[in-house]
């Protein structure tokens, strides 16, 4: 519970500094990633070899149920703030991927590409704070869902620190199996 | 850089150094967890950075995240159930 607490310290002191100072760090947060992945990795490498191979049907399923929960919760936001269906799809069907998200909605309409972009970064952060908090009260593998797409890199190393090594290996294959797929659903749906 | 990079590199070293994984999971735990608060300090910075011109994007975006959350996890839970 300690850890928690730090966790929200630090993301609101990065907030506040972003919104008051807005420095540049360069790569610096790439290259954090890309160091904890590292870690995580020889964390994984070190466990058991059984955890992955206890890849499970509900493992490979869970990324479909994710979106199409997603999906689901695009349609009801669109009729909460009375915007159009396929708007509220193209925006839930990021996943969480903001990077991707937005950029691909503001070739169509800069308004929702804006929204595609915040969404999604907000999906990421509520993802950083809730999964420490509901962990405990939660099964841990389902729970992976709310990260999205986020669960192989950016929120990866905040489910392996409160789950267990098995949980990140669902966590990576999850992220990694929607990563594949939302770059073809999303277009789909802007087609529309 | 491919985020498969690292991971296969630390896979590897992970797999190689499990005859000390004693000793390193404990100094491994407290590195993740170091550099896990400052990812999220730069995760925060990026966020805080984004000027939201309106508030109705504002609140729409937490409309939207919450909705999508609440979906994917209620899904996720039944999935569970059945598989």
């Amino acid at each position: 519970m300690r850890f928690l607490y730090l966790v929200l310290a630090a993301l609101m002191a990065g907030l506040i500094t972003g919104k008051v100072f807005s420095p540049d760090f360069g790569n610096l947060y790439e290259l954090m990633l890309y160091i904890l992945i590292l870690f995580i990795g020889i964390d994984l490498g070190m466990s058991s070899i059984s955890e992955v191979r206890r890849v499970s049907k509900f493992v490979v399923l869970l990324p479909f149920s994710t979106m199409l929960g997603s999906l689901l919760g695009g349609v009801a936001a669109s009729l909460i703030l009375g915007i159009s269906l396929k708007w509220g799809l193209a925006v839930s069907a990021g996943c969480g991927w903001y990077s991707l998200t937005g950029p691909l909605i503001g070739q169509y309409s800069a308004a929702y590409g804006a929204l595609g972009f915040l969404a999604n970064l907000t999906r990421e952060i509520i993802t950083v704070i809730l999964y420490p908090i509901a962990a405990g009260k939660i099964a841990k593998e389902p729970l992976v869902s709310i990260g999205g797409a986020t669960t192989m890199d950016t929120t990866l190393p905040i489910i392996r620190k409160f789950s267990d090594s098995e949980t990140a290996v669902v966590a990576f294959v999850h992220g990694f199996i929607l990563t594949a797929t939302i770059p073809f659903i999303l277009p789909l749906i802007l087609q529309l | 850089m491919n985020i498969f990079i690292p991971l296969i590199l630390g896979l590897l070293i992970g797999h190689l150094g499990r005859r000390h994984s004693s000793k390193v999971k404990k100094a491994l735990d407290m590195l993740i967890s170091i550099s896990l608060l400052g990812l999220i300090f730069l995760m925060g910075v990026e966020a805080g950075k984004v000027e939201i011109s309106a508030s109705w994007l504002f609140g729409a975006s937490i409309i939207f995240a919450l909705a999508t959350i609440t979906g994917s996890l209620s899904l996720a839970i039944m999935l569970r159930r059945m598989v």
